[in-house]
């Protein structure tokens, strides 16, 4: 699987005028490859994730993911293809309140149904070292655990591409290391890793930057 | 996991969200059901009042038709049978018929084989200036009872004035202090008071019976007859009149048949005003009831839709806060995607459960309430008579409809919010 971003620009109009966030991006990813995306803020880092994501539309420009131009679907398609293809991550981990651990993992089957969803959703949570609090609920958890359910879930429909967007943002250090090493994990398997971020620990764990 | 599961794990953490939701859609079940049962129960009331009304009616009827017809075929009722042509207004204002009739046609009647009557007492009545006196008095000559041919014969119900004797209604004697045996003379004529009549309060007081040959002599109409009273009629039917007229007018084409005021008459009159009373009254309480059930509905109904639209408004205002906390989770469902008809299924869903669950917490109540207030909001009508399976079947459909009305504008909001949007703020 490959990204590849040709001409995106994404404008928005408002009281006071339009607003460019992202103009004339064109950059290509390849399989295993672990990219972090920074500059200054405003830039219209998470903006392009968005749009990397297929959650917005941009106003000239396309998105190809492995060869599929993402726009050029309709909405059920897009939708398909990102239960199939993309995994998201948060800085605010977005995790829904009154479900457990170990429900919030497996919140993906709920748009794709999955086999044995429920062990996938137990070794998912092995693998990132939440066993012990699987039944219990996110407001019970420490950040860096909720960040490593966000990811957990990220990763439930096996997807060839992860969006972070600010990942470690509200990690410390040693959080931030744990998360770091199960993306940079991730891309040698063969997925695609783009991480926006302006912390300058998480950008060191990275094999490419790309500027806006 | 699927949308059920998602939907139940939610309500069971917004526990006082859903509740009051809850509470809102039982509020209005319970009204509309209420209302249901009280507006069915004041018609079952007000069919069982008419019902026992009705009965109590035709009971008096039968009970007064019975008493009539023995009181009729007991006592008889009397009839008057004047002259062809004579005019029933005048008979009225004067007391008496202007046309007369043949003396025979009182035989012609005897010798007949009617049934239907008892005794016949032929009369000429004239009203006369009792000039000796100076008085007006009716003057009547008869002459006894002629003896029906056909049948056993029976005893005089009248016996006849002898001729040259009168007997005198009590105004008459009495203001004249005439006793039986004295001697009075009418028209130049001499007549010895065979008997003084006692008071009626009548025509009978100012009123002298001669013998009917007298009278014809003195009034110039030789076997002329103005009247034929008979007596003790017998029929078996209420409408006995018609069933007399029909017998003797057959024997006497084109005479004029009246009843006379009877015992008989006057309970037929009262039984028919008994009946047209009663049926007034029946009216009057279908009517009373009527305009109560119609004041009833229009209270009913106002406060029934008032308070259902009450509910659907809270309701609404509960999704929409319901909406905005879960904004969060609407995005990162969109951003594992999900679909947007989705998310409004899972607004949806909740709001199916919270109407089928307060349509049936409301009719729960209600029969609670109906066990509290069976006497005083519902008649004491039984509830398997108030309760009716298709009328509740329809509101276990109706409640989660309307609930779903009332939750679909804020949860198809949230079904159309931008994901991008909705992560990028947060």
């Amino acid at each position: 699987m490959s990204v590849v971003i040709k001409d995106l620009t994404k404008t928005f109009s408002t009281t006071d005028g339009v607003v460019t966030a992202v103009e004339n991006i064109n950059f290509e990813i390849q399989p295993g490859e672990f990219v972090g995306v920074h500059g200054p803020s405003g830039c219209g880092k998470s903006t392009l994730l968005l749009m990397l994501g297929s959650l917005l539309k941009p106003t000239t420009g396309s998105v190809e993911i492995n060869g599929v131009d993402l726009y050029s679907l309709n909405n059920r398609q897009r939708t398909n293809f990102r239960a199939d293809n993309i995994g998201f991550i948060f800085q605010e981990f977005h995790l829904i309140p009154y479900l457990n651990i170990h429900a919030n993992i497996m919140l993906p089957s709920v748009a794709k149904a999955v086999q044995g969803a429920d062990e996938r959703a137990t070794e998912l949570a092995e693998k990132f070292n939440l066993s012990a609090r699987i039944s219990h609920v996110p407001s019970t958890l420490s950040v860096g655990e909720k960040q490593r359910v966000a990811m957990a879930r990220a990763l439930f429909l096996s997807p060839k591409l992860l969006l972070a967007d600010e990942p470690t943002g509200n990690l410390d250090q040693e959080n931030s290391h744990i998360i770091l090493d199960h993306f940079k994990q991730f891309a040698d398997d063969g997925g695609i890793v783009i991480m926006v971020t302006h912390d300058a620990f998480a950008l060191k764990a990275v094999a490419r930057t790309i500027a806006l | 996991m699927n949308i059920s599961y998602l939907t139940l794990k939610e309500i069971s953490h917004h526990k006082l969200q859903f509740l009051l939701g809850l509470l809102a859609v039982t509020t209005a079940v319970t009204t509309v059901v209420a209302v249901m049962f009280a507006m069915r129960a004041f018609d079952l009331q007000t069919e069982k009042i008419v019902a026992e009304q009705e009965e109590k009616v035709t009971k008096e009827m039968n009970r007064l038709e019975n008493e009539m017809r023995k009181i009729t075929k007991g006592l008889g009722f009397n009839i008057y049978i004047f002259p062809e042509g004579q005019n029933l207004n005048e008979v009225y204002a004067e007391g008496y018929a202007s046309k007369t009739m043949p003396e025979s046609y009182v035989t012609k009647l005897a010798k007949s084989d009617i049934v239907t009557v008892n005794h016949l007492l032929p009369s000429l009545t004239e009203k006369i200036e009792w000039k000796e006196h100076k008085r007006t008095i009716m003057l009547i000559g008869i002459r006894g009872e002629i003896p029906m041919m056909f049948g056993a014969p029976k005893k005089p119900l009248i016996n006849p004035v002898k001729e040259g004797g009168a007997i005198l209604g009590y105004e008459l004697h009495n203001s004249l202090s005439l006793k039986q045996g004295d001697t009075i003379t009418i028209k130049d004529r001499q007549f010895t008071i065979q008997g003084c009549n006692k008071k009626r309060g009548n025509i009978d007081d100012i009123s002298i019976w001669i013998n009917l040959s007298d009278a014809q002599e003195m009034l110039n109409k030789k076997d002329k007859i103005n009247a034929i009273l008979a007596l003790e009629c017998n029929c078996s039917s209420v409408d006995r009149l018609a069933e007399i007229r029909q017998e003797l007018t057959a024997i006497l084409p084109g005479t004029t048949i009246i009843e006379k005021e009877s015992k008989a008459l006057a309970r037929a009159e009262a039984r028919e005003q008994a009946k047209r009373t009663a049926i007034k009254q029946i009216k009057s309480i279908k009517q009373h009831r009527s305009v109560m059930k119609n004041e009833k509905n229009k209270i009913s109904n106002t406060t029934t839709t008032l308070i259902v639209i009450l509910a659907m408004g809270f309701i609404a205002y509960l999704t929409f806060m319901n909406v905005k906390e879960r904004v969060s989770e609407i995005g990162i469902l969109l951003a594992v995607g999900n679909s947007t008809p989705t998310i409004l299924v899972l607004f949806m869903a909740r709001a199916v459960i919270m109407g089928i669950s307060g349509a049936v917490v409301g009719i729960v109540t209600l029969i609670g309430f109906y066990y509290i207030f069976v006497d005083k909001i519902f008649a004491g009508v039984l509830l398997t008579d108030l309760f009716d399976y298709r009328e509740v079947a329809l509101l276990l459909i109706a409640a989660p409809l309307l609930t779903c009305a009332a939750a679909w504008l804020p949860a198809f909001s949230a079904s159309q919010k931008d994901p991008a949007a909705v992560l990028r703020h947060k």
